[in-house]
């Protein structure tokens, strides 16, 4: 009975067995795309040029190196160029790796970015939690770098845009699916951070583009960029420079957080927008004192509602956001989804931003 | 043993994910989803409470014996041929629902065929076991399993990603009415009760109803996260993109300081366990309730078993073979449709029965 | 004592045992008066014969009082219903005298010393071992288990040559049911065969023939035996090992070891928790190693994904090749380490794990990290602290391997929830083999 048992068991796994096999690619014999670019094609005929660069492990190196090799294939589409790439290399093309995917910023300003991303969140074995971002002068540009630091290809751009390297304010990290969402919902606009080429194999990504449903609407400056991550992110590692009639000085934010809340009277919009502050001094080109703490947090509110307000009626008249001011407006009322958002189009271009900003200073430093 | 009526009812709620009860509330989410949620609670908990109390007065007796208490032969068997049927397709969806999903995420190249023939083996060597077997391994299956998805749950709810604007979009439809399809899907979560028409032989003493309060608002939650939680990372308009929503928001984690960064393979292989061990009980009902309600010079020899299973398996494996995703998918929102109106029959069945020995006795 | 008659007297002589160079038939008169002797010299006592038995008869007036001298020895035995010459099989010398048998057991032991516990080594428990001797053990459990109600009930098994066993519990606590279906297995042992450990006849007794997995205990601590016994379950020795049998044993008994009871409450837990991983890991890491790296690479972190690849880029082999040489070089020195001399063995060891591996990963043969991995599961089999669990799920891990191999990731799942149906529907004497909480775990009077 028991033997008959662990036959038919055998028979059925030696079965299934022989149905398989196909499955079975070893590591080795695979080849990992790390990051993949996207860019304008350079022939007018074609509409994409697609870039990915290939971790190439080394078996002599102990620990790691960033070899890579970059293939480039100018296709009409993603899914087209991907197969034209696996045919120009020897291993079976992993695309599980994949962490970062780079748009040229020329395609993102071009626009049509929903055709764009249809194949990436298609396919199965793509990251969900993939960091999307524009490259500048073009994607293909930002992948070909090659950093002293490195102990693995692309590794800076994780751990920029991870925040486990490097921790600052200035970095907006937009996950792909985070993307894809703010490219479908109605009063929530995507943002993608620009990661810029500079010498010496270095890049900088301190600004960003919001887009709306489609193409790049307007580029956020780095402080602008501040503002937004405060709300996006809440990540602190944030500074603010506050001018006094003699000098200034700079505030270092433990933690910066902004939220907000919306009201309609009398068929307006008003949202106030609450930015909370806590930090300490870090530089000062004046002598400062403790007993006036309280009047340096005043100067400092001043400073920070003024950016606040400024960078709010700048996205408000480029039509985009990235807050998400539709979506609460659409959180709080109900009916017909759709009638609300035709309401909400209507009431945003005239809406009206209030600012209140408590900033709250800890210290001044290990000196006064 | 009152605790492993707890694991049924629980395995059940824990499952639904796999079983497209948020596909099905999602779809619906602008047209009365959040109140058939609601709704679900009370009346879910209603026919519980009913059944549980119904049943108390057949302590450690199965379906079968319930019914020709009540009904002629020729009525009973056939209706408990229509119960087992539809444990049957409970168990065959489960199958091949995580059967796809494993083919898509996990081995992409291997037929699907295989992959559900995989799960098959296991579940149908488990599924003939004794009901009190099995009750055991549920437990262990849970113990195992639970502690883990309830990380990723804790860990969706904390997550920066998620937008609670968008879940709160979502909730502003609370003024429209539910549909039949969306009730019929949240009180999917409930009917883990049902499992009883065949493991009430395995409880010594009748359940007793006091405890089972505590299924509503834990149903309530395990309603809401997985409805909420695909919402508010994907949007709430984005969602719908997406044909397994719980599996791309798993994805869509991350677990910075974790052994493993991403939570899909986690989530996966954590719910390959649950499913298997969801079609095992529903199976093990099916089984029984067939064995019944055959004549017992049939359902007695050992060759029954293999027979009825095969019948199963065979069953999912033509599924498997014809279907593609979206009919499995249409399959299952379909069964979940069917599956209340079945399910309130079978309640009040039980309760005529357990009105009448009341009177009778 | 019995009366002698001319066919015992003819059973005796026609014995085979007479022919063997040691039995000694002794003849002695005085005063008028004759006894015969007959023993085995090979087991029994010369000296304390001729202390208790020759001695007197000499010293003796006359015939009767030195029959009454005989009646009143501690040592004389009625073994009434055996045969002469089985009573002399079993060590105890005869006195003819008159119409009258008289039966001492005088046995020589040969080995009465009790040897430190080294299959299951406890580090603050109790250091002894059970002895070959069944007396010696018998002895031992008296005195650590010091309630009336233990009961040994010896037998013979019905082997051959027949050896003898003994059944201990306590009559208070047991579990009848067991204790009547142990007995009835052992009754029915029926076969031409030499029953000489304890493992061997658990194997014959239990009525699943082809399993892995255990479902009785051997264990040579007694005071494992003493726990067992206070929990209800039966206690079987058998003649000539140091090892109890005891029943039933589910998982869990075969995950404890006696130091968990002897250390304190937190160590104790973070040791068992420490043993679960350990049983994991030995189960999974292989086929994790061969699923993720022939298949799923995509679920490793990146940087682990491509410092494999590397380390594989010279390896010629699909990865399962590479796991089941090395698995099986481990096997091979693990096996080699036990059957060699304490002294070689560790050479042995040394030889292989350290120059084999460095050689292995230097030649491309492996990968660096598969030997990581080879080692890691090797360790973590040596922390399960009963032996046939060990060995069990040392075969166990190549059944998962198989599966993963064939199906990759999700198969080890699957495997792994068939491992627990399989745990789940097996039994031991009525008792569910793996059941999330245990029965009986405090003493329980019946």
């Amino acid at each position: 009975m028991i033997l008959r048992r662990l036959l038919t068991v055998l028979l059925a796994i030696a079965a299934a067995g022989s149905l398989n096999g196909c499955g079975f690619k070893d590591i080795d014999k695979r080849f990992f795309v790390v990051a993949m670019a996207v860019d304008p094609a350079d022939n007018p005929d074609k509409l994409y040029k697609v870039t990915v660069k290939l971790a190439i492990p080394s078996p002599s190196e102990r620990f790691g190196s960033n070899d890579y090799t970059i293939v480039s294939e100018e296709t009409d589409s993603i899914a087209e160029a991907v197969r034209v790439i696996k045919s120009e290399v020897d291993k079976e093309l992993d695309l599980g790796h994949m962490k970062a995917i780079v748009i040229g910023q020329k395609l993102v300003e071009q626009g049509n970015m929903n055709k764009l991303m249809d194949w990436f969140i298609r396919r199965r074995d793509i990251q969900n939690i993939a960091w999307i971002a524009a490259g500048n002068p073009s994607g293909k540009a930002v992948l070909d770098l090659r950093p002293h630091t490195e102990r693995l290809p692309s590794n800076m751009l994780f751990m920029s845009f991870g925040q486990f390297g490097t921790e600052t304010a200035y970095i907006v990290s937009e996950y792909l699916f985070d993307f894809h969402r703010r490219l479908k919902e109605r009063g929530l606009d995507p943002l993608l951070p620009i990661i810029e080429v500079r010498d010496n194999q270095q890049v900088s990504i301190n600004r960003s583009i919001i887009l709306d449903k489609e193409r790049q609407r307007i580029v956020l400056q780095a402080l602008d960029n501040k503002v937004v991550n405060s709300f996006y992110q809440g990540i602190g590692k944030y500074d603010i420079r506050v001018d006094l009639n003699d000098g200034f000085f700079i505030i270092a934010a433990e933690n910066c957080k902004g939220t907000f809340t919306l009201n309609t009277r009398n068929g307006k919009a008003v949202i106030h927008l609450y930015v909370r502050v806590n930090g300490i001094v870090e530089e000062s080109t004046v002598p400062l004192s403790k007993e006036k703490l309280s009047m340096y947090e005043r100067a400092a509110e001043q400073q920070v509602n003024k950016r606040v307000l400024s960078l709010f009626y700048k996205l408000q008249q480029a039509k985009v956001d990235p807050i998400g001011f539709g979506l609460r407006y659409r959180a709080r009322h109900t009916g017909n989804p759709d009638q609300v958002w035709r309401d909400w189009l209507r009431l945003y271009p005239e809406a009206e931003f209030k600012v209140q900003s408590k900033v709250k200073l800890m210290s001044t430093g290990q000196i006064e | 043993m009152n605790r492993y009526y707890g694991y049924l009812v629980f395995l059940n709620m824990v499952v639904n994910v796999f079983v497209y009860v948020p596909q099905i509330l999602i779809r619906e989410r602008f047209d009365g989803a959040v109140n058939a949620i609601l709704l679900a609670v009370p009346i879910g908990m209603l026919i519980m409470f009913i059944f549980i109390k119904s049943l108390r007065r057949y302590p450690a007796r199965s379906l079968q014996e319930i019914l020709d208490s009540l009904l002629p032969g020729w009525l009973s068997r056939p209706l408990a041929f229509l119960f087992a049927s539809m444990y049957m397709m409970a168990g065959c969806i489960t199958m091949l629902s995580i059967g796809d999903t494993s083919v898509r995420y996990i081995s992409p190249e291997a037929p699907l065929l295989l992959a559900v023939f995989m799960f098959l083996i296991v579940v149908c060597m488990a599924a003939a076991h004794r009901s009190r077997q099995i009750l055991f391994l549920i437990e262990m299956i849970l113990i195992l399993d639970v502690p883990l998805i309830l990380f990723i749950i804790v860990k969706a709810f904390w997550n920066r990603s998620i937008n609670w604007d968008s879940v709160a979009v979502v909730g502003m439809s609370y003024t429209h009415l539910p549909s039949w399809t969306a009730i019929s899907g949240a009180t999917y979560i409930f009917s883990g009760y049902t499992n009883l028409v065949v493991f009430n032989k395995a409880f010594p003493k009748p359940i007793s109803p006091r405890w089972i309060w505590l299924f509503g608002p834990v149903g309530l939650g395990v309603l809401i996260s997985s409805f909420a939680v695909p919402i508010g990372f994907q949007g709430a308009d984005g969602v719908s993109d997406y044909i397994y929503p719980w599996i791309t928001t798993s994805d869509s984690m991350r677990v910075e300081l974790g052994f493993i960064e991403r939570v899909l393979p986690l989530f996966l292989l954590l719910y390959a366990g649950i499913s298997m061990g969801s079609t095992i009980v529903h199976w093990h009902v099916a089984l029984y309730l067939v064995k019944e309600a055959l004549p017992s010079s049939w359902s007695l020899k050992p060759a029954a078993t293999w027979t009825i299973f095969g019948t199963f398996a065979a069953f999912t494996l033509i599924f498997a073979f014809l279907f593609n995703e979206q009919n499995i998918s249409e399959l299952g929102s379909g069964w979940i449709r069917l599956r209340f109106p079945c399910e309130i029959f079978l309640v009040l069945l039980v309760l005529i029965a357990a009105l009448r020995r009341r009177r009778t006795v | 004592m019995s009366q002698l008659d001319q066919d015992t007297i003819q059973e005796l002589l026609d014995s085979p045992i007479t022919r063997s160079s040691d039995f000694v038939r002794k003849e002695l008169h005085h005063n008028g008066a004759a006894i015969v002797l007959l023993y085995l010299r090979s087991i029994c006592d010369d000296a304390k014969i001729q202390q208790d038995i020759v001695l007197p008869f000499y010293r003796a007036d006359h015939i009767g009082s030195f029959q009454d001298y005989l009646r009143s020895l501690d040592s004389q035995k009625s073994s009434k219903g055996s045969s002469l010459s089985e009573r002399i099989i079993k060590g105890e010398a005869l006195v003819l005298s008159g119409d009258e048998v008289f039966s001492f057991a005088i046995k020589k032991t040969v080995q009465e010393t009790v040897g430190p516990a080294d299959v299951e080594i406890s580090v603050v428990g109790p250091k002894q071992a059970f002895s070959e001797e069944m007396d010696i053990n018998i002895n031992i459990l008296r005195s650590r288990y010091t309630e009336p109600s233990l009961t040994f009930e010896r037998g013979k098994l019905e082997s051959y040559p027949k050896t003898e066993y003994s059944i201990v519990y306590d009559r208070k606590v047991v579990d009848h049911a067991v204790l009547d279906k142990i007995k009835k297995d052992l009754e029915q042992l029926r076969r031409k065969l030499v029953v000489q450990a304890a493992g061997q006849l658990a194997r014959r007794i239990s009525n699943v023939k082809h399993t892995l997995f255990p479902t009785v205990m051997i264990t040579e601590r007694p005071d494992r035996v003493v726990l067992n016994l206070s929990q209800g379950k039966v206690a079987v020795f058998v003649h000539g090992t140091p090892f109890a049998i005891v029943a039933p044993a589910v998982f869990y008994d075969f995950m404890s070891a006696m130091d968990d009871l002897y250390t304190h409450y937190w160590t104790g837990h973070f040791l068992l928790v420490l043993r679960y991983i350990g049983l994991f890991l030995n189960l999974t890491l292989a086929s994790f190693y061969v699923g993720l790296t022939s298949y799923n690479p995509e679920f490793l972190r990146v940087q682990l994904a491509l410092s494999i690849a590397g380390s594989r880029a010279p390896v010629p082999y699909p990865s399962y090749i590479e796991v089941v040489f090395m698995l099986l070089m481990m096997e091979l020195l693990t096996e080699a380490s036990i059957r060699l001399p304490r002294t070689i063995g560790s050479t042995a060891t040394t030889v292989g794990g350290l120059i084999l591996g460095t050689a292995a990963t230097e030649a491309g043969l492996v990968s660096n990290i598969m030997i990581i991995i080879v080692a890691c599961v090797a360790i973590s089999n040596f922390v399960l602290p009963i032996n046939e669990m060990m060995f069990a799920m040392r075969v166990m891990k190549y059944v998962f391997l198989l599966i993963t191999t064939l199906f990759g990731v999700m198969g080890l799942v699957i495997a792994f929830i068939g491992l627990l149906v399989h745990f789940t529907r097996k039994e031991s004497y009525g008792r569910p083999y793996l059941r999330l909480f245990k029965e009986n775990r405090k003493v329980l009077i019946r």
